[in-house]
């Protein structure tokens, strides 16, 4: 009977009250997470931006020292802004992959929140209380 | 009625054939003759591989089958009667899966967690993941026969495009091998081996698959990009990755993703395999344990056919964002961040 009452609610666009109020909540909670991480990704992507500008920057001093490397002392200089240069480069890699993750996490997001809105909007889901799902 | 579960580590299979080929589709119509391209790639690699002694079973997943139309098992084998039940185990999927486990609407067809669905249920002690309307060359052939294959390494093979005019009805060896046919030049694959048609060629030992827990499961926003995203977790797990040695063939048809793919430029969120600029290349994954629909009920339904009820049981969560993970990076090889295209 119940079964019955819930499928006729479902064809007219309806789910029970729990179960509407559970997706609602649902779906608040991934938008929140979701500005979280988009937060986030802003964050990697100023903190990327600014690897690069470094990067760069050190690639033009490590070009003017090696012109100008003609002495020992200007070795010694080139060594270390060498060394500067490959950790810069690496934190940039690693800035780069995190951001990457951080965006891919966000696709994931974004699309449980249209999906749950979705299935918010239409009664789509079946209910769990009749499969005995831990949804 | 048979009610079992799939076990949850890959077991020692003392009957095991050699090769299991697992493949997905559905009678959807898919790039217009489907069932027909279906039979004839079916046909001629089963006839190859049984040519050379090789022994190999297909597991073939019927994924959520349209509710208007006959099923693929009830039209395929009418056109292949030489391939006998032994041969081919075959899956149909409940169609609420699809539902229940979409990240994305605009994706009709979860193709790899299909896939994924196969490469779990395999027998073989290699599986290849491979596509329906594609047809193995004889240097793939050669080395099948031969047992140079080994386990821990992924094997890939390029990807040669027949032209759409070409008569499909009467393929074989001479018209797969004639410089003439191909559409465009022969595709080249280039070290880490990550792109171009990677789906169609996915050869590994069943052991291994189990180990990286096959295609990406967390991710499900898109379809495309999932096949090159496996490389990337292979390589992240020390399995190496490796060319075959020779070309699968692939006859065009309308509505792949080659031919269409540049119809999205511009709105690439909209298309119907999902944004293709998501960084398939970049990011590594972690499926749940019980992977590959490992939890859903099945029930053998004849001596072919085992159907995959539903259950919520078996549907990995909406989001699970610890399974979004960095690549570890391996010697020898450019690191994870440099396979990747920009956004």
């Amino acid at each position: 009977m119940k079964r019955a009452l819930l499928a006729l609610l479902r064809a007219c666009g309806l789910v029970p009250a729990r179960r509407y109020e559970a997706l609602v909540r649902e779906t608040k909670n991934i938008k929140r997470d979701r500005l979280e991480w988009k937060n986030k990704a802003v964050e990697a992507s100023t903190r990327a931006r600014s690897f690069k500008k470094q990067a760069a920057r050190q690639a033009a001093r490590l070009t003017e020292a090696v012109k100008a490397a003609d002495t020992g002392s200007r070795r010694q200089e080139l060594d270390a802004l060498q060394a500067r240069l490959e950790g810069a480069e690496r934190e940039l890699t690693t800035a780069r992959e995190h951001l990457m993750v951080i965006e891919s996490k966000l696709d994931i997001l974004e699309g449980a929140a249209n999906v749950l809105d979705a299935r918010t909007r239409h009664g789509v889901a079946p209910d769990p209380g009749e499969t005995g799902a831990s949804a | 009625m048979v009610w079992r579960r799939t076990p949850a580590r890959p077991v020692p299979l003392p009957d095991s054939p050699f090769l299991t080929i697992v493949l997905t589709g559905r009678n959807d119509g898919h790039g217009g003759d489907f069932v027909a391209r279906f039979v004839r790639a079916l046909r001629f690699n089963h006839r190859e591989l049984t040519a050379r002694g090789i022994g190999h079973e297909v597991v073939f997943v019927e994924w959520a089958p349209p509710a208007d139309a006959p099923l693929l098992i009830e039209r395929l084998f009418a056109g292949a009667p030489e391939i006998e039940p032994s041969v081919c185990s075959w899956y149909l999927v409940d169609g609420r899966y699809q539902e229940a486990l979409s990240q994305n609407p605009r994706l009709r067809y979860l193709e790899f967690l299909a896939k994924n669905a196969g490469i779990r249920r395999a027998r073989g002690r290699f599986v290849l993941a491979t596509n329906c309307d594609v047809y193995l060359g004889r240097r793939i052939l050669d080395v099948l026969g031969g047992g140079g294959l080994r386990p821990r390494v992924l094997y890939r093979a390029p990807r040669h495009d027949i032209k759409l005019t070409v008569d499909g009805s009467r393929l074989d060896w001479d018209v797969l091998e004639d410089p003439r046919n191909l559409d465009g030049e022969a595709h080249v694959l280039k070290r880490p081996y990550l792109g171009s048609g990677t789906g169609d060629f996915v050869l590994l030992d069943r052991e291994a698959f189990h180990a990286i827990r096959g295609f990406n499961e967390v991710y499900r926003v898109a379809r495309v990009g999932i096949d090159r995203n496996l490389l990337v977790k292979a390589l992240s797990s020390g399995i190496a990755v490796e060319e075959i040695g020779g070309p699968v063939y692939h006859v065009n048809h309308v509505g792949s993703y080659r031919a269409r793919g540049s119809a999205w430029d511009g709105r690439e969120a909209e298309a119907p395999w999902g944004d293709s600029r998501w960084h398939a290349s970049g990011v590594g994954y972690v499926n749940p344990p019980d992977w590959g629909l490992a939890r859903a009920p099945e029930r053998r339904v004849s001596d072919r056919i085992v159907q995959l009820d539903f259950s919520w049981d078996a549907v990995p969560a909406l989001v699970d964002l610890r399974g979004v993970v960095v690549p570890v990076a391996r010697e020898g090889l450019p690191h994870p961040a440099q396979y990747v295209r920009k956004r």
